[in-house]
């Protein structure tokens, strides 16, 4: 059967592309189900989509896989700066169809290639995250090596490992227990200072948290999380995610990160979520230890891969 | 509760093999072990050495292991006489990653006390003195769905250098076989044993090799192995494929496929109920064959490579 690729349209292609989604995701209760209106809110609505990024095999008029590239700024930091950066937010295919994970890599590739001399990502946390935010992963999605055939397209098209945190996950079986510091903090909650447009899009459909923690009015920390009622539809409650922290370096050994992590998980708790997520590098001994402490358990090694120069100049 | 590390004991297995059983009760691709299989499967090696058996112990309890060791490579193509310091076995509850990162530094201060520059952790470039057949097939390496152990490395300074994927196939009807587009001849019997670690890198397992003859000349062959002790996990023997090889000459001729075929129709007559082989991430063909022959993507695993940074590049 003909193998035929081409840039995603709405209405041929939206049903097939989410019901791909949902099969290979189906194991995995950290990444919230599609539908054909979640992703036209969440992926399709941005204003920086580009349906010609996205591309769809099709094989017998069936979805054998996708892929999403798209070239799109930074979307952290306090300003808008630096070029738009191509990338591969998203690869799926059925694992029984190798050759079309493979293609859809090199056309990928080759259309990124096309529209930007930066150096390719592939679902890298590096320059941020434009898609599939808090519904795959929480607020920092990269690619699960759980997802081994997607990891073998990207490595076997020249896309090297540059990148690996590890997922950790808790339970929260009752209302989480507030730490105080060591310091006397004020703690102010609402919602995140997204401070460009860009920011704010990569959120679209979530509301992200911050806690703050100040002492004499003065920053000395922050935790920022996102609540995702929709998990509860894989792990039959909803989440919590804290998709960043961090403390003033004078402040740290003081207890100010646990009293941060512990507000956020009673915040979460309260919200209704059960379950709580974080990514932290693979090399992050404090991170890990904090985390392990408030009851995360390592879940899965997430990464981002990067295109080897010597491939990206052979395009 | 204190930690502390101390050397192997006989008093220890049990504990031991208790948290290896319990931390891999999970995981069916790897055996159970009992003290009897410890003895013979891997303490009776001429290159077992106690001294590189660590434990980690709280509060009385066994709660964490890890055997570096010295050793030569296990193939035939390796020398026979070049041991290599690695680390081929890492045990600790995830609940605590400070075990883990304590076991691994001081597994690696002993083996630098015993002069090496560089130290591999589960990695495949110089083979599989221990745990080959009874840990993820005959080529044993880290799997990233156990994502603390690789923590406990990363922290260690122990980084990624190699990535394989690891397949397996159901046998639940007897797999038929396929012919070569060429007149071949095929014969089956025990691989033949190149020296000494290799065959005692294989103790307690009846390695085999299906070899493909044209015109008398060898031109290709299949390494396999039953694993019966995963009988207990998987229902039945699991037969694993540690080698394949076709001359460039003949390849293109479906003699790869062919010898799959044989191995897993022989392994079938023999019990096996399914098969696994491992094989590089980035290695297209062979996904590709390994998945016409029904083989699925499982997980990804993991060598790990730590080098001592001279005093040159280390001021």
């Amino acid at each position: 059967m003909a193998l035929q690729i081409n840039s995603y349209d709405r209405d041929r292609h939206t049903e097939g592309l989410v019901d791909l989604f949902n099969q290979q995701t189906a194991d995995e209760p950290y990444i919230v189900p599609l539908s054909a209106e979640r992703f036209a809110q969440w992926v399709a609505g941005k204003t920086y989509f580009d349906a010609a990024g996205l591309l769809v095999a099709e094989q017998g008029g069936q979805v054998g896989g996708w892929v999403h590239g798209c070239v799109v700024p930074y979307t952290e930091g306090a300003v808008l700066s630096g070029p738009a950066y191509p990338r591969i937010e998203m690869l799926l295919f059925r694992e029984d169809l190798p050759a079309v994970g493979k293609q859809l890599v090199a056309e990928s590739t080759k259309w990124l290639a096309a529209r930007s001399t930066e150096t390719i990502t592939a679902i890298h946390p590096h320059k941020g995250y434009p898609f599939y935010r808090a519904f795959w992963l929480g607020g920092e999605p990269q690619c699960p090596l759980t997802l081994t055939h997607v990891q073998m397209a990207l490595a076997s098209s020249g896309y090297e490992q540059t990148h690996q945190d590890v997922m950790m996950v808790c339970e929260m079986t009752e209302q989480p227990t507030v730490c105080r510091a060591d310091v006397d903090a004020e703690f102010c909650r609402g919602p995140s200072t997204l401070k460009h447009e860009v920011a704010s899009e990569s959120w679209a459909g979530f509301a992200p948290q911050t806690i703050t923690a100040m002492i004499d009015e003065t920053w000395v920390g922050h935790i920022g999380y996102v609540v995702v009622p929709q998990a509860a539809e894989r792990l039959g409650a909803a989440q919590v995610n804290i998709y960043t922290l961090g403390v003033a370096e004078m402040y740290r050994r003081r207890g100010l990160a646990s009293a941060l992590v512990s507000r956020v998980q009673a915040a979460g708790y309260e919200q209704g979520a059960k379950f709580s997520s974080v990514c932290t590098e693979l090399w992050n001994v404090a991170g890990q230890v904090t985390y392990a402490k408030f009851g995360y358990r390592p879940y899965c090694i997430v990464n981002g891969r990067t295109l080897r120069e010597s491939a990206q100049e052979s395009k | 509760m204190g930690l502390s590390i101390q050397g192997y004991e006989q008093s220890d297995v049990e504990p031991m093999l208790d948290l290896f059983n319990q931390q891999t009760a999970h995981v069916r691709h790897v055996a159970r072990l009992t003290s009897r299989m410890f003895a013979e499967l891997v303490e009776a090696k001429s290159y077992f050495d106690p001294a590189g058996v660590l434990v980690a112990r709280s509060g009385g309890d066994v709660v964490g292991w890890i055997h570096a060791c010295v050793a030569p490579g296990s193939e035939s193509w390796q020398d026979p006489k070049q041991s290599v310091a690695r680390i081929r076995m890492l045990v600790y509850r995830p609940e605590d990653p400070r075990v883990g990162y304590a076991l691994v530094e001081r597994a690696t201060a002993w083996l630098e006390a015993g002069g090496a520059k560089t130290m591999l952790a589960w990695h495949a470039q110089s083979g599989y003195p221990f745990y080959r057949g009874l840990w993820f097939g005959g080529e044993s390496m880290c799997p990233a769905t156990m994502p603390h152990l690789h923590m406990a490395f990363e922290v260690g300074g122990y980084k990624v250098t190699q990535q394989s994927v690891f397949f397996t196939a159901n046998m639940a009807d007897e797999p038929a076989v396929i012919e070569p587009e060429i007149a071949v001849e095929f014969n089956e019997h025990p691989a033949e044993m190149a020296h000494e670690p290799m065959r005692q890198s294989w103790v307690g397992f009846e390695p085999r090799v299906t070899g493909a003859h044209v015109d008398g000349q060898y031109v290709g062959g299949i390494s396999w192995v039953i694993q019966t002790h995963l009988a207990e996990k998987l229902g039945a023997p699991c037969m694993n494929i540690w080698g394949l090889g076709v001359s460039e000459k003949y390849q293109r001729n479906r003699i790869a496929s062919a010898l799959i075929s044989r191995a897993m129709a022989s392994s079938y007559k023999m019990g096996a109920r399914s098969a696994s082989v491992g094989t590089q991430i980035w290695n297209t063909a062979a996904h590709m064959t390994y998945t016409r022959m029904g083989y699925r993507p499982l997980c990804i695993m993991m060598g790990r490579q730590r080098k001592v940074e001279s005093q040159e590049s280390g001021s």
